[in-house]
């Protein structure tokens, strides 16, 4: 059992996941088995493993300063589905970030993740989802999240495609902001040849001067749709929110869609937007070509330099 | 009997319509610095880009452009570069997610020799400040400058193409980049110097003035300087116009 268990860890490895991993507050839950833990103390994890989905919770209590980097590691090695439930509570002046690694390698997979969250009072949560697809997998990735940031709280996401096959991903985030919570969401994606990439932010700014950013920047590098739909509603006295997309689109067999949308009901809120889809800098292409560098490895740089 | 490493045969250039380099002629020796003066509008960083292959401008309307022997009209930027041929962009590019170490490695990466620290000690950046930040919109002007003279030392081309490296440069004394220059010249390479700032004008070998779209000159550095200075005069006539409107004076 433990050399199974070791052929997997060297294959996440392979695939990109940091080493801090096997030291770090982490789980590691590889299709519907979780293979590896390592407790935190103030965070309480809990996790039930059915024979279709693993349901996962952490609970930080309130006033933990969780003083590293909490890794979670959503894998699937080979052909098959992988649906996880997962619920994160903050609690009052708790502070956490999570990263969370999700690596897929070889075959057809669907990955499914489900995320309730809530940041209770003053707290903050600061969560980055990396994924690693290997060339060779066929993928579909559905990520939602849903959550709630209480009273001056903080919730941070930054959702990127590490590598350069994406497949069919649909993600979306709705999130509810309340008295003087700041919320700040990212998604860096890169699409190639067949790629399918549907981003959705729904942001409700509730509270009175809450704030929120919905970031996106998708790129189309081949035969690829990209489509940004970032919804949000300034309801809260003096709420601000601000919309910006940049998508960069390099074949003609691209699809690319930047879609904004401000409700506002409140004569004392503000919510902006920007949104701009263009090819990539040729001036940036050309100054890499001048150093030797081909065009496909011109354009590996500078793509890698966005996701960054 | 100097050898030239580029040589350009009656250049001609014509974009939409309007003709903007008229027959360049011009010879670089191998390890001179040729300085090319000229002023604003006369076509100096559009032979830059007609010599890189860039902005879209990959060969000549006519004329021949050979590099060590080798008609370069029509390659693309990366065969040139890999020929030995690159550029210090006038308005460096911005990259956003690249760090000068990251940016200097790219540079330098079939430099053996590869030492980044001292490329940056060598255009007055501090490498503990300076390795870790980002070639974007972060860096002041001459800043970004220095890092592009910086790459351009990781990467140790035989031929540079320099295009007024020296404006929005605020080094403290000229001196500073004329180091720069002869650390260059010592790594072997030949440089073309498009500039307008006369003390690097001294350091150069040669020198060529730029008119209208054409090379009116080659000479020694100090000839040229005087010969532009009588160009400057009557900047908004056409150089051929402005010749004969001189013998008519005479
Ligand atoms: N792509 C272009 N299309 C039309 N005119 C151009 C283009 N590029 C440069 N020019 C014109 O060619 C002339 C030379 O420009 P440039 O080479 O930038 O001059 P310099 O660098 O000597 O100041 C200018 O009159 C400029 O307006
Ligand atoms: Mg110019």
């Amino acid at each position: 059992m433990k050399d199974v268990k070791n052929g997997i860890l060297d294959n996440l490895f392979q695939l990109g996941l940091p080493k801090e991993i096997l030291t770090n507050p982490s789980m590691i839950i590889e299709g519907h088995d979780v293979v590896r833990e390592v407790p935190y103390p103030g965070i309480v994890l809990e996790k039930k493993i059915y024979e279709d989905r693993v349901d996962v919770s952490l609970t930080v209590l309130p006033d933990v300063k969780v003083d590293k980097p909490v890794h979670f590691c959503l894998s699937k090695l080979g052909t098959g589905d992988q649906l996880v439930n997962i619920e994160v509570n903050v609690g009052e002046n708790a502070d956490i970030k999570l990263v969370s690694h999700c690596a897929f390698k070889g075959g057809k997979i669907d990955h499914r993740s489900r995320t309730k969250f809530k940041v209770a009072k003053n707290a903050s949560l600061d969560v980055t989802e990396i994924h690693y697809h290997s060339e060779d997998t066929d993928i579909v990735i559905e990520a939602y999240a849903e959550g709630v940031v209480e009273e001056s709280g903080f919730y941070k996401s930054l959702f990127k495609i590490n590598t350069a096959k994406a497949g069919k991903v649909n993600i979306k985030y709705k999130v509810d902001v309340l008295d003087y919570a700041n919320v700040d969401l990212e998604a860096k994606i890169a699409g190639k040849d067949g790629d399918e990439i549907y981003v959705n932010d729904v942001i409700y700014l509730k509270g009175k001067h809450s704030r929120a950013i919905a970031k996106s920047r998708l790129m189309a590098l081949g035969n690829t749709v990209a489509e940004f739909y970032g919804e949000t509603y300034g309801f809260g006295d003096y709420s601000r929110g601000h919309i910006d997309c940049s998508e960069v689109i390099r074949s003609n067999e691209a699809k690319l869609k930047a879609v904004p949308i401000v409700v506002v009901n409140n004569e004392t809120a503000k919510v902006t937007h920007e949104a701009a889809i263009g090819s990539l800098d040729k001036k940036q292409l050309e100054t890499l070509m001048s150093r030797g560098l081909s065009e496909d490895e011109a354009v590996e740089v500078i793509v890698q330099g966005m996701l960054r | 009997m100097e050898m030239p490493v580029l040589t350009l045969n009656d250049v001609r250039l014509k974009i939409e319509g309007k003709e903007i380099l008229k027959g360049v002629s011009l010879n670089v020796n191998k390890g001179e610095i040729h300085a090319i003066l000229g002023p604003n509008g006369a076509g100096k960083s559009t032979l830059a880009s007609i010599l890189m292959g860039i902005n879209g401008l990959s060969a000549p309307t006519s004329g021949e452009i050979v590099l060590n022997g080798d008609l370069i009209n029509g390659l693309s930027i990366y065969e040139r570069a890999r020929k030995g041929l690159t550029l210090a962009w006038q308005e460096p590019a911005r990259f956003e997610g690249l760090t000068v170490e990251d940016f200097l490695k790219i540079s330098g990466r079939n430099n053996p020799e590869l030492n980044i620290e001292k490329c940056l000690l060598a255009v007055g950046l501090s490498p503990d400040v300076y390795l870790s930040r980002f070639v974007d919109d972060s860096l002041s002007g001459g800043e970004r400058k220095r890092v592009e003279l910086a790459s351009i030392l990781a990467l140790k081309p035989n031929f540079v193409i320099l295009d007024e490296i020296d404006s929005g440069i605020d080094f403290t004394s000229i001196e500073d980049f004329q180091a720069v220059l002869d650390d260059m010249k010592k790594d072997g390479m030949t440089i073309l110097m498009i500039t307008h700032n006369e003390k690097l004008l001294s350091s150069a070998d040669r020198a060529s003035l730029l008119c209208n779209g054409k090379i009116v000159k080659t000479s020694d550095p100090e000839t040229i300087k005087k010969r532009f200075e009588e160009c400057k005069v009557c900047e908004v006539l056409d150089f051929e116009q402005r010749e004969s409107h001189k013998e008519e004076v005479r």
